[in-house]
């Protein structure tokens, strides 16, 4: 198709949808810790205009050195660290929106005084987690790990048995490791407690999107596959497997630093463990892109 | 990429990104200017009240819904109410914080039928951050 007399190759949507959803992982990672933070919100509420404006000015400053220094499109230049910084931004801003729409913190009927505030916070973090990100992986969408002549003694079987294991056992302590600080806090009980079986529901399929986002759609995670038309290697089944893992995870620390209250009610207890599934899935997703 | 040559795609991305960080920027320089006010209007509404517990008991027990509404453009933190009313023990309750236009429903045990029509919040006391 050739829009305005460009070509096809100028209005490249597959590239830039796959950068979205590069930008969305990125995001994710480094705002979700920061969304299960009671102070946060109530910041969003009571900080001045003035000091959200000097927040924004100083998210944009920072972004553009990021863009500068990194090179989101491996471009080094002022004007285009500017504009990838702005996208930066508004990519921030929409996630965290959606988000804090998603966990009840931002209500249906909110007028716009109560939503700017926790927007700014949560999308100056969100956006550096997006510039930092792209600024290493952009465009780099073919990153899949060749299988290894190491271990081939052990046959193809056991060696993805072999991947599948160590994927478990970075993903475990991923999702724990961002999990176990929040799980005692009394933020999950609290989202938990307003949001309704759908939210609840809207929630748990989001942090299998997100899963999907962070492992697969982002391109990120690169590892040998020995049996490639495995059910299991498959993406679905894969983000499925791991997102259990980490809901598990998150269940786990539930029982042993949630609030006992909370053990005496399961409906509760199940609410609690999808809230906290969220930073789970997403620290068990991020561990195995890292270890 | 060619270096300078920003595609169809990223023009799109970066305008929507522009908008939006505009509209923030406009929305927070439009409250700056705002003139401050120290008054801050607590609206109270009261709902309807929900019997619990059998209707044989002598004295019988309610639920009122009471719902707390900050009118004013800026958020409200350590709201204290008192509680009054018919079959309601006079007390004080307080509200951690209550942002700008939103409001928050607490619920009130009353006792004795109709009780609800007269159970009223009074602000108190409360901060500005």
């Amino acid at each position: 198709m050739a829009l305005f007399g460009k070509t096809d190759a100028y209005w490249d949507w597959g590239r830039e949808a796959k950068d979205f959803l590069r930008a969305t992982a990125a995001a994710c990672i480094f705002g979700i810790p920061l969304l299960y933070t009671m102070e946060m919100w109530w910041n969003g509420l009571f900080f001045d205009p003035a000091r959200l404006l000097g927040i924004l000015a100083a998210t944009l400053a920072v972004n553009v050195l990021i863009c500068l220094f990194l090179g989101f499109r491996r471009e080094h230049t002022w004007p285009v660290a500017v504009t990838e910084a702005v996208t930066s931004i508004g990519i921030g801003v929409l996630l965290s929106s959606l988000i804090l729409l998603l966990i009840g913190e931002i209500p249906t009927h909110a007028p716009l005084t109560a939503m700017a505030g926790k927007v700014v916070i949560l999308a100056s973090l969100m956006s550096l987690g997006v510039s930092a990100t792209n600024a290493k992986f952009h465009g780099d969408t073919s990153r899949e790990a060749k299988p290894t002549g190491a271990f081939s003694w052990l046959g193809d079987d056991r060696l993805q048995l072999r991947e599948d294991l160590k994927d478990a056992g970075a993903g475990i302590p991923g999702a724990a490791v961002l999990a176990v600080s929040i799980a005692p806090t009394e933020e999950v009980l609290l989202i938990a407690s307003r949001l309704e079986p759908i939210q609840l529901l809207l929630l748990f399929l989001s942090e299998i999107v997100v899963c999907y986002l962070i492992l697969f759609a982002s391109g990120f995670w690169c590892r040998p596959k020995y049996l490639p038309r495995d059910l299991f290697q498959s993406p679905f089944v894969e983000t499925v497997l791991a997102t259990t893992l980490s809901i598990i995870v998150a269940g786990t620390l539930m029982f042993a630093l949630g609030p006992v209250d909370i053990l005496h009610d399961g409906g509760t207890f199940l609410a609690c463990t999808v809230v906290l599934g969220l930073p789970a899935v997403v620290g068990g997703a991020a561990a195995r892109l890292v270890l | 990429m060619k270096k300078g040559s920003m595609k169809g795609p990223e023009w799109v991305t970066f305008l929507i990104s522009l908008a939006l960080l505009l509209l923030m920027v406009t929305y927070l320089v439009e409250r700056c200017l705002r003139p401050p006010s120290p008054l801050v209007h607590v609206e109270t509404t009261v709902g309807e009240a929900k019997r619990v517990g059998p209707t044989e008991a002598p004295e019988e027990l309610f639920v009122v819904p009471l719902q707390v509404r900050n009118a004013g453009e800026r958020a409200l933190s350590r709201l204290s109410m008192r509680i009054e009313g018919d079959g309601v023990m006079p007390y004080e309750i307080e509200i951690e914080y209550l942002g700008a236009l939103t409001s928050r429903t607490l619920y009130v045990y009353a006792r004795g039928r109709g009780a609800g029509a007269t159970i009223r919040a009074v602000p108190k006391f409360y901060r500005l951050d």
